[in-house]
């Protein structure tokens, strides 16, 4: 009776056992096809898949943090070494320049009276005061194909899907996915930004479109137009997407005769961003900041 | 006494498997994360296809096709990448590979190195293809034989803890 059902035991083990191997003999094909499957509809449709992916990026953004945190503190060190000569040169560098910018400040201090000036007498609605938020890049893509960088701040800290992103001297890219306590940001130079832009000096508008390297494309610009090598390519408010005038880079002609952007600061080397807060409509704004005031003591 | 060694044995086994995808948990991470000594320009070595390089040819039974599936789609999605596309080329990898180990198990340690850059070939070549699809445009050349080139210099300082890992397996 005892072997009868020691027999059983194994003859259902051996099917359980085949039916696995079974399984296993064809699993990666079938994986395969979930994998392409899901490929296929991330490449029609990447927005199907935001919501999962940024929950999980989320969770995991400390990791990846935590992951980098010895290898900074290795990098910084290194530079922190090797830079001395580096920074005396910079230093006598940064102290002529802010000779030259004392100089400057003091025309911006009378430009800007004179420009109020001018407001107040046109009654122009004042543009709403920027505010940043400041944070560190945490991850990137890890692709050549991929122009992204992770960000160490999300929903708590205020960060909304498609505020700008600005580097050291220029814009770099905008914010495409938030999650609470971390972001995603699209880089200038990706295949997929486009942005618009004006082309100081022209006032010419444009869509500055990304190529995957590290000049930018003009697109849309009429072909009578004339552009000067050297000129500054700024945001444009059109379309409420960014405030005006932020800077992104300048005019450079390639070797091809190809008027092309280079951006200011290299998206790819950033490694704390600053992210521009702006509200959507200053009345809405001001509305908001009434109510969360704390209502005036009766007496 | 023989009940205990054999408790003692799954025990042991269970931990060095742990490790082992510890280890590839980390991989992944390092493929994700801004690395200011690798990340020189967008360009980040290959690290969780050289956890998956080696452990499919060592020990395979812990790197069973549905789990190359998982590393690859978790890539995917912290990387910010196309969903989907990292998954499918590790698929592909270790289909290869499994196809393949036989003859390279007893090859000696610069014919597995090589088979490394190959792999990194057929995932790089994948990306390239993708690329194309998506934006109808030649990509620029330089950050794929770059990524190639760093992937195959960083895989012996990489497998070095894999193979001490693998030493405790025997």
């Amino acid at each position: 009776m005892r072997s009868l059902t020691q027999r059983h035991r194994r003859r259902r083990n051996y099917r359980a056992a085949s039916a696995v191997a079974r399984i296993g003999r064809y699993s990666p094909y079938g994986l395969a096809g979930v994998a392409a499957l899901i490929l296929l509809s991330s490449m029609i449709s990447p927005a199907l898949w935001q919501k999962p992916r940024i929950g999980i990026t989320d969770t995991v953004a400390p990791l990846i943090s935590a992951v980098g945190q010895p290898f900074r503190f290795v990098a910084d060190m290194i530079s922190g070494m090797t830079g001395i000569t580096q920074l005396r040169a910079e230093n006598d560098r940064l102290k002529a320049e802010n000779g030259r910018l004392k100089e400057w400040y003091q025309t911006a201090l009378l430009l800007k009276a004179e420009n109020q000036s001018l407001k107040d007498l046109l009654n122009v609605i004042p543009e709403p005061e920027q505010s940043y938020i400041s944070t560190r890049v945490i991850g990137d893509s890890g692709s050549s194909y991929v122009r992204s960088l992770l960000i160490q701040a999300g929903k708590e800290d205020g960060v909304v899907e498609g505020q700008a992103v600005m580097g050291s001297q220029g814009m770099i890219g905008r914010v495409i996915e938030v999650g609470n306590r971390a972001s995603r940001i699209l880089l200038l130079n990706d295949i997929n930004s486009h942005i618009p832009v004006v082309i100081e000096g022209s006032n010419q508008k444009a869509i500055l479109a990304g190529t995957n390297e590290d000049l930018l494309t003009l697109d849309h610009l009429p072909q009578d137009t004339l552009v000067e090598v050297g000129a500054r390519v700024i945001t444009s408010s059109h379309g409420g997407m960014f405030p005006q005038g932020l800077p992104i880079g300048k005019v450079v002609k390639t070797s091809s005769g190809e008027l092309m952007v280079q951006p200011f600061t290299d998206p790819s080397n950033a490694n704390y961003v600053q992210i521009i807060e702006k509200p959507d409509d200053p009345n809405v704004r001001q509305s908001i900041d009434v109510l969360k005031s704390p209502p005036a003591t009766q007496r | 006494m023989e009940e205990h060694s054999e408790a003692f044995q799954r025990i042991s086994s269970i931990l060095r498997n742990f490790l082992v995808y510890i280890f590839l948990i980390f991989l992944l991470l390092f493929n994700a994360a801004s690395l200011p000594m690798f990340d020189i320009r967008n360009i980040t070595p290959y690290f969780l296809l050289m956890g998956i390089y080696y452990w499919t040819l060592t020990r395979p039974s812990l790197l069973p096709f549905y789990l190359v599936f998982i590393l690859g789609l978790a890539l995917d999605i912290v990387s910010g990448q196309l969903l989907g596309l990292n998954a499918l080329c590790f698929l592909l990898i270790s289909f290869i590979l499994h196809g393949q180990r036989r003859f390279l198990r007893g090859q000696s340690w610069a014919v597995l190195w090589a088979g490394y850059g190959l792999a990194c070939m057929v995932v790089a070549f994948i990306h390239m293809l993708v690329f194309i699809l998506m934006s109808q445009s030649w990509p620029g050349f330089f950050p794929l034989f770059a990524t190639i080139l760093v992937s195959v210099l960083a895989y012996p300082v990489i497998v070095m803890p894999m193979i001490t890992l693998n030493k405790f397996f025997r």
